[in-house]
């Protein structure tokens, strides 16, 4: 699943620390989901979107 | 969400992964010393070490879900371990009873005397187990964080 979260942490000038404080998870686990490495769960997912004001689907997209 | 005082900060989750990572790297170094070695200071420590990280990882519902799909990779590759070597016991040890058993029946002996193979088998130095079992979570841990890395990069 590709995802924008590394443009929008850019464009608010986060850093990746900074971000996964207001996540509340850790620095590895941001750039786990910037890089693809990991797919958030539904409940962080939400989180994510909450925190940019932006649906689900605009930040997260089905590679299929 | 609601304020939670007792809730981590961002380091504290971020270490987590760092002491995982040497937790892992001292049971390897124990369990090398451990036959290399007369020195009993890095088999304790990974000893210890390998304690804490289990620890951590069974009770990892505070750390972030990264971490923990990284322990659950380590639970399962503990549970394929353990279950191999169970498997590799019980198929050594129905060939001795079979043996036994056999012989016993063929020449009135009894078949106990035939089990000596398996009885030698849980001699094994217990230590070497515990520490080959927890040594088993952290390949686990560091597989599933380095093929999450290998996927990322080359697709």
């Amino acid at each position: 699943m590709k995802n924008r979260l590394k443009v929008l942490r850019a464009e608010r000038d986060w850093s990746q620390a900074e971000l996964a404080t207001r996540l509340d998870v850790s620095r590895q686990a941001v750039n786990a989901i910037e890089t693809g490495k990991h797919d958030p769960s539904l409940p962080l997912a939400f989180r994510i979107a909450r925190l940019f004001d932006m649906p689900i689907e605009e930040i997260f997209h089905d590679e299929a | 969400m609601p304020y939670n005082p007792q809730a981590m900060g961002e380091e504290q989750r971020s270490h987590a992964y760092h002491f995982m990572g040497a937790c892992g790297t001292v049971v390897l170094m124990g369990l090398i010393t451990h036959f290399t070695s007369d020195l009993p200071i890095l088999p304790v420590a990974g000893a210890g070490f390998g304690a804490a990280g289990l620890c951590m990882s069974a009770f990892s519902g505070q750390y972030d879900e990264y971490f923990r799909t990284l322990c659950a990779a380590g639970h399962r590759w503990l549970a394929a371990g353990l279950a191999l070597a169970l498997f590799g016991w019980c198929m050594i040890g129905a060939g001795n009873l079979s043996y036994g058993a056999g012989r016993a029946l063929g020449s009135d002996a009894a078949a106990t005397h035939y089990l000596s193979d398996f009885a030698d088998l849980g001699r094994i130095d217990t230590f070497v187990i515990v520490m080959a079992a927890a040594l088993t979570f952290y390949a686990g841990f560091a597989f599933a964080w380095l093929k999450a890395t290998w996927r990322a990069e080359h697709g």
